[in-house]
């Protein structure tokens, strides 16, 4: 018989996971779990991809707390098909370094077995949330000129 | 009442897009849609909303190829809820400009109305894409700089 995870379960999941109680959130994360979040790993240093249980909870505990604490998570989809979950969330967070506000959207493609996490694909606004994460527009940091030709219009 | 839409719609649609091939996308796109791509418009100027079937068909027609042109649209999760979908895709293109290489993982959240897509949010990894259409890095490691003047990560 193929498994399909339950609405419920998804909810619970999310539930957890945007109070960000790590007790609860471990109890959907399977030992074997392969967490990527793409984005760039000298900017945003939770991203990349965290394999086995211990690491996706450090990530999420820890590593994203390192850089901001985050006092929103909003779903404005979620969507359940199978063995698969996806949610389009807009993340907000305070920056730990001052009281600054970060927001940005985010995409997770999750995969359940037996009701736990195996694979979780986060894509994040990830231009948006560098600029906001650093405090500053991306564009001066370099000169705009992509192998001597202007792409922007 | 709820709409749903169906598994082997929601494939004939996506094989048209994976395509790229605007005739056959059009007849799938509502007249109201609502086409949201995120990232810097400066940099990618695809980004941004596109309202209107004649703007999305634009958009895929012209606006998107002006920069790369997609060479491999694959789908690794596609997800069918109610008259909702999300799909993961691993983008493949060439830079218009010079043929290099650009790939990068899209998600597409779309919602239908009586079997045409009304609403699209496209979701990339906008720092990574833009980099690969500059070919240059946005942050050099030893130029990272939080707003306060601090240093966010070494």
């Amino acid at each position: 018989m193929t498994y399909a995870v339950p609405r419920s379960v998804v909810q619970a999941f999310y539930k957890a996971y945007a109070a960000r109680d790590i007790a609860k959130v471990a109890d959907f994360v399977a030992d074997d779990v392969i967490w990527t979040i793409s984005g760039p790993v000298d900017v945003l240093s939770f991203c990349g991809t965290c394999r086995g249980k211990d690491a996706a909870l450090d990530m999420i505990g820890r590593k994203i707390s390192d850089v901001y604490r985050v006092v929103g998570f909003e779903p404005h989809a979620m969507l359940v098909d199978g063995e698969w979950a996806a949610t389009f969330v807009r993340l907000s967070a305070r920056m730990n370094s001052g009281e600054r506000m970060v927001s940005y959207r985010l995409a997770h493609f999750l995969r359940f077995r037996d009701d736990k996490i195996v694979e979780a694909q986060a894509i994040i606004d990830s231009y948006d949330a560098a600029e906001q994460v650093l405090g500053h527009h991306l564009g001066s940091d370099h000169d705009a000129e992509p192998d001597k030709e202007l792409v922007a219009v | 009442m709820d709409h749903i839409v169906s598994r082997a719609h929601v494939e004939a649609f996506y094989k048209a897009y994976a395509a790229r091939d605007a005739d056959k996308v059009a007849p799938f796109l509502h007249d109201d849609i609502e086409w949201t791509i995120n990232g810097p418009v400066d940099y990618l100027p695809f980004c941004g909303t596109h309202r209107g079937k004649k703007n999305v068909v634009d958009l895929i027609r012209t606006r998107v190829p002006a920069v790369l042109r997609v060479v491999g649209f694959v789908a690794d999760a596609m997800l069918i809820d109610g008259d909702r979908t999300a799909i993961l895709s691993r983008q493949s293109s060439r830079r218009t400009s010079d043929d290099q290489a650009i790939s990068y993982r899209v998600a597409n959240f779309m919602r239908f109305q009586d079997g045409q897509v009304i609403e699209n949010l496209s979701l990339i990894d906008s720092f990574d894409a833009v980099e690969q259409v500059l070919g240059q890095q946005l942050v050099s490691p030893g130029r990272i700089r939080a707003g306060n003047g601090e240093f966010v990560v070494v």
